[in-house]
């Protein structure tokens, strides 16, 4: 009896002791899932044994659950260990293992597998105590029950909460970093046996989770089955439909391997929140993302910059070779690609790889989760990552002189070289752009100008291409565009028709550069990171075309002066009656000179304080600073920068800027139209105009609102130029006075 | 693009000057005396960034030629250019010496008419070089309005002639000139200097874009009191106004996002087509035996030295009362070397609290600061350099200066016989000098009304004494601006 009661202890139930579950099962037949793990223990006592004492049959009943929950855990560890499902799971992870997982109840999950391997060791002690409480029974002459009760005594602190454990597990389906997350809640309890068993759990969870950042982190491979890492790639088909179209040729597939890098990079990882688990902070997983991605970066050079660099190497053997004899170097470019794997070495070398494997090795043997070492590790390997990218970005991709080109294009440091653009492309611009041409009609002073101004001798200038964003491929983003050139233009056409002053506004201003970087320095500059240099690059080619144009304006009114006195004289001198024009209409000069005066301290203002200050910033921490993550937020501040200090981003100044702008243009060629057509009231009209946008710009810069914000400084400095001998005010107030006769209203501004 | 600029010297001082001004050129574009890139500068290619094309071109054998055209009349300084170092680096087609051979008695209207008569010859040289360049942006002419104190005055004539055609032929292009005015403070030697001046000024003034007005006095003083020169030479002075020359080229021969044309450099200093009157200021300034002078240079120190009177290289004639109305129309200052640009709105501001600069008030005006490259072939001990351009309503005292001489000797009809017998003269018709007098005493009316506040309506006045139909339309608009 006493054996049948160790049997039960170990999960067989017979005849002296039943499961109820089994009994209710063939009385009823209840599909109740929660039945599955029944709350209360179902091992009982049969309950027609009448040669038990009532005080032992409390004794036993007491025992029992032991035997229930062993048999459950057993049934767990069993169905979670196995093998089979577990070991397609990782030979094919997508199509067979799905399939298996169906079969097998629930979902497979490695964390499981491993909480289960946990399990079965915890119950082979308690497997062992109950061969040692046999042992003893048997040696004892007189068996009795106390035996069993004091040899498993200290299982009835351990096993029932490692059972509502699994009952958890099982009943809500908690898999990856949660299940870590709930077993290292778990640890938190008074009982040192029980606790001590927790944390071998938890251990054996962890095992899972440093294999896993030991491939993500040192290979940057997602090993992941079952979707339980806490970093998951994202939106998979569309990467995967990608690639499986692209096979068509070669060529194609290296673009797309590109892209999917760079996809990678910019989507492809996130953190799934839901697997982080609770103890992990979330800078930690994103150091852990970022590293990970930064060694995926590291280990697969593209296509592109493997050819390249290996080139470059051969060219560099070539050369030492020449020497010997050219033989062996045409040999060595035959096989452009052999010495890939060493630039990937070069790249990541084996040394660093095994320094972070190390660091995660010896992590995964403490037995205890230490938050703080392994954060620890976590930075440190993030760092190392960081470095490595830093140099393949900064030091082989050559960032600063990609910055620099960036600067020159976008932010228009090469100023002779879009005056050449301007100038070639004037009398094309004064036209509406003609939807289907004018991309390739702007091409041709665009590649003049580079003939001229930058020749050779830039190499970066051949990956800026200039684009009209509705008409060139760009089409998809900006479809939008589109149909507000359209309608721009077929309102600047209308006007045309209505003034025939010939001034359309303006679907030039869609002007775009665009900038094609390789790898890895898409990593830096991001499609967005480029757009927002493209948004301050429309911005200050409109502001230089407005300024071209003044000054050409002026110019015009200079050689007008000239020609005037000229005629006046050659007159006198045929003594025609002194008819002469020699004064030209002195507020022509007078309005061009506070156009001419806003548009340029605009300029000034955005180039040396807003860009160079900025530049020489950004400068400074490209030097210092060795950490790709650094770079890019240095990157990043250096942007929105420029973005926020030339008032891009408020809506009000720029706005007024604009308008301001359009005035300008709107003036010059009414004037220079004027010899032809004098068309006086109009000019008037946008005189008129531009004073009085003149006038609300210095009340939107003076405004109370804007004083408090962050950019009060900025608009300040701007407002001191435009206002250096008090001009500006003097004007906007007596104007405002005029206008509305406030009492309070000087005192404000 | 390149917008070039050709050069062209006249007569003595333009020639010296415009010596030095290739001369300098030259050593920041890493040129030799022969045309010819230093090695430095091919190996520095990449980095140097700068624009040579803007002043020079390429011969078919890779030498760099400057756009230049030297003109005199008399062989002497020229012959010293041909005999000098840098006798390859000139295209000798491009000199012009007239067969004449020295000049007859320091008449401005001898050298007019000489200039008449070879004008084809002239207008060869240009067209040739204008031809030869992509998109001619204008011309910098380098000349004394009357000569130094030695002889051969007539060629200031040549000068004007020149300026006329150019005007003509040119009527799209700009004209800058580097004009050197003659000491005021000594009596000239050549007893007719202020009627040679008088008929150049009005050539400045009407067919002159903009003028670099440089005062041999005030050239003189700084070369004595900033340079401690005891008695500077001509070199010397000279080499001074080729400073000034260069550096106001730099941000077009070392383009950066403005600036990058003549065009734009002027259109925001001169606001009226007649104030287009230049004073120029330059800092830290040095020669070439001093180069141990080491000073502070930050960008304050550098705008506020820009500043003060004892660096502008125009005289003040004014009287005190007088000055203290004077005051700035526009001011650009080309910084030059390491600067930090957080410095620059510092600078401003603080120049602006301390009412360091008398502006305008009838217009918007401020100073204007472009920071510029530096050539990386020059080495300064001084890690800032600046320069002023300005338009600055006290010039007009110089041209008063001038009127005032030019009086004195007309009213005593000396020296007039010399004039009468050319052309321009003949038949007792003074009516040149008449005009010229009354064009430069409205400029510096205009000059004058542009310290007070209401500058606008003394343009109304004028347009009013028109009584054009341009006019009177103007008036209304003006009518409206002014509310």
């Amino acid at each position: 009896m006493l054996h049948e009661l160790l049997l039960a202890l170990v999960g067989y139930t017979g005849d002296l002791v039943i499961d109820e579950r089994d009994e209710r099962e063939t009385l009823f037949d209840s599909s109740d899932p929660i039945s599955d793990f029944p709350v209360e223990p179902t091992f009982k006592l049969a309950p027609d044994l009448s040669f038990i004492q009532p005080s032992e049959r409390d004794v036993i009943e007491r025992l029992l659950p032991l035997g229930f929950y062993y048999r459950e855990l057993d049934h767990f560890a069993a169905k979670h260990r196995h093998l089979s499902s577990f070991q397609l799971a990782k030979h094919y992870p997508h199509a067979q293992a799905t399939e298996v997982q169906k079969e097998s109840s629930g979902k497979a999950s490695v964390y499981r597998r491993a909480i289960a391997n946990g399990i079965i060791e915890i119950l082979s002690v308690y497997r062992s105590a109950v061969l040692q409480v046999e042992q003893n029974l048997l040696s004892d002459p007189l068996p009795i029950l106390a035996t069993v009760t004091h040899g498993l005594n200290k299982f009835d602190v351990v096993l029932p909460p490692i059972y509502e454990l699994i009952a958890e597990i099982e009943r809500e389906d908690i898999r990856g970093g949660k299940l870590l997350n709930l077993l290292h809640k778990r640890c938190h309890c008074g009982i040192p046996e029980l606790q001590s068993c927790f944390q071998r759990l938890l251990w054996h969870g962890h095992q899972v989770l440093y294999n896993q950042l030991a491939s993500w982190m040192v290979y940057g491979i997602l090993q992941d089955p079952h979707g339980e890492f806490f970093i998951q790639r994202q939106d998979h088909r569309d990467i995967e439909n990608e690639s499986s179209v692209s096979d068509t040729t070669e060529k194609l597939m290296y673009k797309s391997s590109e892209n999917a890098a760079l996809t990678d990079w910019n989507i492809g990882f996130h953190i799934f929140l839901e697997m982080l688990p609770e103890y992990i902070h979330m800078q930690i997983a994103e150091a852990i993302l970022f590293a990970g991605k930064a060694v995926r970066v590291l280990r697969n050079p593209t296509y592109s910059f493997r050819l390249h660099e290996s080139i470059f190497q051969q060219h560099i053997l070539r050369g030492a070779q020449r020497t010997q004899g050219s033989i062996g170097g045409f040999a060595l470019l035959k096989d452009p690609l052999k010495g890939t794997n060493k630039i990937a070495d070069d790249l990541f070398p084996q040394s660093e790889a095994d320094k972070i494997e190390e660091m995660l090795l010896g992590l995964k043997q403490s037995s205890e989760f230490h938050k703080r070492s392994f954060e620890s590790a976590v930075n440190s390997i993030c760092t190392v990552a960081a470095n490595h990218l830093w140099q393949l970005v900064v030091i082989r991709a050559d960032l600063n002189g990609h910055l620099k080109a960036l600067k020159d294009y976008f932010l228009l440091a090469k100023g002779d070289f879009f005056q050449c653009f301007l100038e070639g492309s004037r009398q094309l611009m004064r036209l509406p752009p003609r939807l289907s041409t004018a991309e390739a009609d702007l091409m041709v002073p665009f590649q003049l100008a580079a003939l001229k101004t930058i020749s050779e001798e830039d190499k970066y200038f051949c990956r800026v291409l200039l684009r009209i964003p509705s008409i060139g491929i760009g089409m998809t983003s900006s479809e939008m565009n589109l149909q507000k050139m359209k309608v721009d233009v077929n309102r600047g056409a209308s006007l045309q028709g209505v003034t025939s002053s010939g001034f359309s506004v303006d679907g030039w201003d869609g002007i775009a550069l665009e900038y094609s970087v390789d790898w890895p320095l898409q990593l830096f500059f991001t499609p967005e990171v480029l757009s927002k240099y493209l948004k301050v690059f429309q911005y200050l080619i409109r502001l230089k075309r407005t300024q071209m144009e003044l000054e050409k304006s002026w110019a015009g009114a200079m050689h007008q002066d000239h020609a005037d006195f000229a005629n006046h004289r050659r007159e006198k001198k045929n003594c025609f009656p002194s008819q002469h024009r020699r004064i030209r209409p002195r507020p022509m000069w007078q309005v061009r000179e506070h156009m001419t005066f806003l548009i340029r301290n605009l300029q000034f203002y955005i180039q040396v304080d807003v860009i160079e200050s900025q530049w020489n910033l950004l400068q400074a921490h490209v030097q210092t600073s060795n950490d790709f993550t650094e770079l890019v937020s240095f990157h990043q501040g250096y942007l929105s920068a420029l973005i926020s200090q030339s008032f891009l981003d408020i809506g009000s100044v720029s706005r007024i800027l604009d308008s301001i702008m359009k005035l300008c243009l709107q003036f010059c060629w009414n004037i220079e139209q004027y010899e032809i057509n004098p068309n006086l009231s109009e000019l008037e009209q946008i005189t008129e105009e531009f004073n009085k946008k003149s006038n609300s710009l210095y009340t939107i810069l003076r405004s109370s609102r804007l004083a408090g914000s962050q950019r009060a400084p900025f608009l300040r400095q701007f407002l001191m130029r435009l206002n250096y001998n008090s001009f500006f005010e003097a004007t906007a107030r007596g104007v405002l006075n005029v206008v509305r006769p406030r009492p309070n209203f000087t005192s404000l501004a | 693009m390149p917008r070039e600029i050709i050069t062209i010297q006249v007569g003595q001082c333009g020639n010296q000057i415009g010596m030095e001004f290739w001369k300098q050129l030259c050593v920041e574009h890493g040129i030799g005396p022969d045309g010819l890139l230093e090695d430095f500068a091919t190996q520095a290619r990449f980095h140097g960034g700068d624009r040579k094309d803007v002043f020079f071109y390429q011969a078919d054998d890779q030498h760099y030629i400057p756009r230049a055209l030297l003109m005199d009349l008399e062989p002497r300084v020229i012959n010293q250019i041909q005999n000098g170092e840098y006798r390859n680096l000139y295209n000798h087609e491009n000199i012009f010496l007239s067969d004449h051979g020295g000049g007859a008695g320091n008449n401005w209207a001898s050298g007019y008419h000489q200039g008449e008569q070879v004008v084809d010859d002239i207008m060869d040289m240009v067209d040739r070089e204008a031809d030869g360049s992509d998109s001619l942006e204008g011309f910098v002419l380098c000349h004394s309005i009357a000569g130094g104190t030695g002889s051969g005055q007539e060629r200031t004539g040549m000068g004007s002639y020149l300026l006329e055609t150019l005007n003509d032929r040119y009527s799209k292009k700009l004209v800058q000139t580097y004009s050197v005015f003659p000491n005021q403070m000594e009596t000239s030697d050549v007893v007719v200097q202020p009627y040679n001046s008088l008929l150049t000024l009005k050539r400045l003034t009407l067919n002159a874009d903009c003028v670099v007005v440089l005062d041999n006095t005030a050239l003189n003083r700084i070369a004595v009191e900033r340079l401690h020169l005891a008695n500077p030479t001509f070199k010397e002075t000279n080499s001074l106004v080729s400073t000034v020359m260069s550096a106001s080229t730099t941000t077009l021969r070392y383009p950066g996002y403005m600036n990058n044309d003549l065009v734009g450099l002027l259109a925001s200093l001169i606001p009226t087509p007649r104030c287009h009157f230049l004073m120029t200021g330059y800092t830290p300034l040095t020669v070439e035996r001093q180069v141990n002078v080491i000073r502070k240079t930050t960008v304050l120190d550098v705008m506020r030295r820009l500043l003060q009177t004892k660096n502008i290289m125009v005289s003040s004639y004014a009287r005190t009362k007088e000055a203290s109305q004077a005051k700035y129309i526009s001011i650009l200052n080309i910084i030059q070397g390491e600067v930090d640009p957080t410095q620059v709105h510092e600078s401003l501001q603080r120049i602006r609290e301390r009412k360091l600069v008398n502006f305008i008030e009838w217009g918007p005006a401020s100073i204007q600061v472009a920071l510029s490259r530096k050539s990386p072939y020059v080495q300064t001990t001084h890690r800032v350099s600046g320069l002023m351009l300005a338009n600055h309503t006290s010039i007009r005292h110089l041209f008063s200066r001038c009127l005032g001489q030019y009086e004195k000797l007309r009213k005593k009809q000396a020296f007039l016989d010399n004039y009468r017998k050319f052309p321009m003269f003949a038949d007792n018709d003074l009516s040149e000098f008449d005009e010229s007098r009354e064009i430069i005493e409205s400029l510096v009316d205009e000059y004058k009304a542009c310290e007070s506040p209401d500058y606008i309506k003394w343009g109304m006045e004028n347009s009013e004494k028109a009584m054009t139909s341009e006019g009177s339309l103007a008036g209304s608009l003006d009518s409206k601006l002014t509310l």
